[in-house]
């Protein structure tokens, strides 16, 4: 599903030069769970976000199925990306001035979606994930738990194939962590693959696959 | 359309949130489109006022063209006639002279109306007839003092006569003549002006009671009436003017005294309204007032694009956050687009009640002459169009650079920067930096406002001092001999 060859990223700082992803070589199959940890500054979040394609400067071949990423422009990367992908943040990033069902409803018409399929495609997701009695509420009127129930939410609206996590339970009390997890699990159970940065071995357990980053290198896979 | 009205519906709903802001963002606008629809409204009042007469692209007026002088002025009576017997180019011709009346109803009281005296066949010609009773016609004797008779203005019967109905075979002394009111004209008649209505209009047969130098009517010298013509269906005004060449060298020759030099240029009847020397002074008046207020305007969408581009800074996680769930940068631009665009809109309905207020003050400006001036200065359907025009325009120009600005975001990193890493940034742009914004900003645009305002103040008073010292003024005397009727 993605294969990664020789990717590399780095800043120029004056003279000197800081890598921060070195030699990256991965094959990632659809349905997987995978957990990439690391040590802070690691390169861990560059490789999700270089993933999501958050970031473009960076060298190397990426391929996602059958698109080779490297050699697209920034408009067809990000009409790939709205086809494939959901990110979910560890600051959970809703809209603050939206609405719970805005913020479910928002992604869908940025892929110009109609008003009533969505309307539809929203009120399924809102009973999947229970919060049915939360659509009315802004993001600032939610636990944090439930703020990060509505970014998965948000995140799997648009049936996506890989779903990117960011650190999904870094602000979050235990409980509510696994009840994130939980659903990160279910979620990988009905197909879509999940692809998340972690520091929480247990966490981490929830995947089948742990790929450890050091100083922008893969230490183990 | 969809995504638009969720944009629209979220830039209604933005503002709400920082109210500073959105106070500043409307305020800025307000003050730079209340000044331009309070301009546009004037030059509207002076320059685009249609005549409220029947068919008036057929109208034109006739000056008279000084070679000595290079320039334009109204045509003796006698030249009037003559050309009136010998042209063959239009279906009718008449001629007016203003007059100071001095009318007396049944209570004595004296008022002074600033009347015309007219060609009896003056309203045949505008093709406009009375609202109330009948206009001069045939039934009139020409012969002088013959048709004792007046036509009252509509403003006229309203605040001398209350309305009545009654007033037309009523008889009013003016000029110590009993004349027999015959009839009302409709709302909005001016006659040949768009600035001023007359109070009342008498026939040329009473010419020698009204007119202060009635000796006028026979002199060639006495360029004092104003004329204009309906041009025959299928003439133009170019072949019109070409027809009138032979009369005018006819006169030339006729009379090398007076008309030497002289000859008879035609032109629309809509750029004649107001005299063709005053004329001059007013357009170049109104350029430069309405390059102060563009001026004005253009600073308050530089003050508001910087607005929105602090606060686009500030809102640049929200903005990659919009990306980061499958907005495209297009998407993102039009929503900053649109959201400017709902400012500018605030912004120009509440710039009507600037505009409103400063209308006020700029006829409190006005020149003495144009004390008795009736304008249309109503905010209507075109003052409406005018300012929702200009809000677009401000509103496309000051939302350019934050819409530009969002294109180019390092998207990865502002989703990486965590709230507490943001905030600092937030200070920076924060409340106490927005707060000196706005006053800089208010305090500027009011500055320029005024500025504008005085400007137009000065324009008017030069205008006017310009307009009225076509004599020089040293050492006379000027005395005012009214007859009263008590």
């Amino acid at each position: 599903m993605i294969r990664l060859v020789n990717v590399e990223k780095f800043y120029d700082n004056g003279p000197t030069r800081t890598w921060v992803l070195r030699r990256i070589n991965a094959e990632i199959k659809d349905g997987e769970f995978i957990s990439i940890m690391g040590p802070s500054g690691a390169g861990k979040s560059t490789l999700l976000h270089l993933l999501g394609m958050h970031d473009t400067s960076w060298s190397g071949e990426y391929h996602l199925m059958d698109h080779p990423i490297h050699k697209l422009k920034k408009k067809d990367r990000s009409e790939i990306y709205k086809r494939y992908f959901g990110f979910v943040f560890q600051s959970y990033h809703l809209l603050d001035s939206l609405t719970v069902y805005e913020n479910l409803d928002i992604p869908l018409s940025y892929r110009n979606v109609k008003k009533s399929e969505r309307d539809s495609i929203v009120c399924d997701a809102l009973d999947r994930f229970n919060i049915v009695g939360k659509k009315d509420l802004y993001p600032n009127q939610l636990s944090g738990g439930q703020q990060q129930l509505v970014a998965i939410a948000r995140a799997m609206i648009a049936a996506p194939k890989i779903i990117l996590a960011d650190e999904p339970t870094g602000n979050l009390h235990s409980s509510q962590g696994k009840e994130i997890m939980e659903m990160f699990k279910k979620l990988n159970d009905e197909g879509t693959t999940i692809i998340q940065v972690t520091h929480s071995e247990v966490n981490a357990a929830y995947g089948r696959r742990i790929i450890k980053i050091e100083d922008g290198w893969i230490a183990t896979d | 359309m969809e995504t638009l009205r969720l944009d629209i519906r979220h830039g209604v709903r933005a503002p709400r949130k920082s109210p500073a802001f959105a106070l500043a963002a409307v305020l800025s606008p307000a003050l730079g489109i209340g000044a331009n629809t309070a301009i546009f409204t004037l030059v509207k009042a002076l320059f685009l006022q249609p005549l409220a007469v029947f068919e008036q692209q057929r109208l034109v007026t006739i000056s008279t063209f000084d070679e000595k002088l290079n320039g334009l002025y109204w045509v003796s009576y006698p030249s009037f006639e003559d050309i009136r017997n010998h042209q063959g180019v239009f279906t009718g011709m008449c001629a007016l002279t203003p007059a100071s009346l001095i009318a007396s109803r049944e209570d004595g009281f004296p008022r002074t109306w600033t009347g015309e005296v007219v060609t009896e066949n003056f309203f045949e010609v505008l093709g406009v007839p009375a609202a109330i009773g009948r206009t001069f016609g045939k039934r009139d004797d020409p012969a002088p003092g013959r048709s004792p008779v007046v036509v009252l203005s509509h403003g006229t019967w309203v605040r001398e006569f209350g309305a009545d109905g009654s007033v037309v075979g009523r008889t009013i002394s003016v000029n110590s003549q009993p004349l027999t009111v015959i009839g009302v004209m409709p709302e909005g008649f001016k006659g040949l002006s768009t600035v001023s209505e007359p109070a009342a209009w008498a026939p040329m047969s009473m010419a020698r009671w009204m007119m202060a130098r009635p000796e006028a009517v026979g002199e060639r010298k006495a360029l004092s009436f104003s004329v204009a013509a309906r041009l025959k269906p299928g003439v133009s005004l170019k072949t019109a003017e070409q027809a009138l060449a032979p009369i005018g060298q006819q006169l030339a020759a006729d009379h090398p005294e007076v008309n030497a030099g002289r000859s008879f240029r035609l032109a629309p009847s809509s750029e004649t309204v107001i005299p063709p020397r005053i004329r001059r002074t007013l357009e170049q008046a109104a350029l430069v007032l309405m390059a102060v207020v563009g001026l004005v305007l253009l600073i308050a969408c530089s003050n508001v694009a910087s607005l929105l581009l602090v606060r686009s800074r500030n809102r640049s996680k929200e903005f990659a956050i919009r990306l980061a769930i499958g907005a495209g940068a297009w998407r993102i631009a039009r929503q900053a687009l649109t959201e400017s665009l709902v400012l500018s809109l605030r912004g120009g309905a509440a710039g009507l009640l600037v505009a409103r207020w400063s209308r006020d003050l700029l006829w409190h400006f006005r020149p003495e002459w144009w004390n008795n001036a009736s304008f249309n200065l109503s905010l209507d359907a075109s003052v409406l169009l005018f300012t929702a025009g200009v809000s677009i325009a401000s509103g496309i120009l000051f939302g350019l650079a934050p819409a530009m600005n969002s294109r180019r975001r390092d998207l990865a990193r502002e989703l990486k920067e965590r709230t507490s890493q943001a905030a600092p940034e937030a200070r920076i742009f924060g409340l106490r930096s927005l707060r000196r914004k706005l006053l800089a900003h208010v305090f500027l645009d009011s500055a320029l406002l005024l500025a504008a305002g005085s400007a137009l103040g000065l324009l008017f008073g030069v205008a006017g001092r310009e307009l009225s010292w076509h004599f020089r003024p040293e050492h006379l005397s000027a005395e005012d001999l009214r007859h009263c009727s008590r």
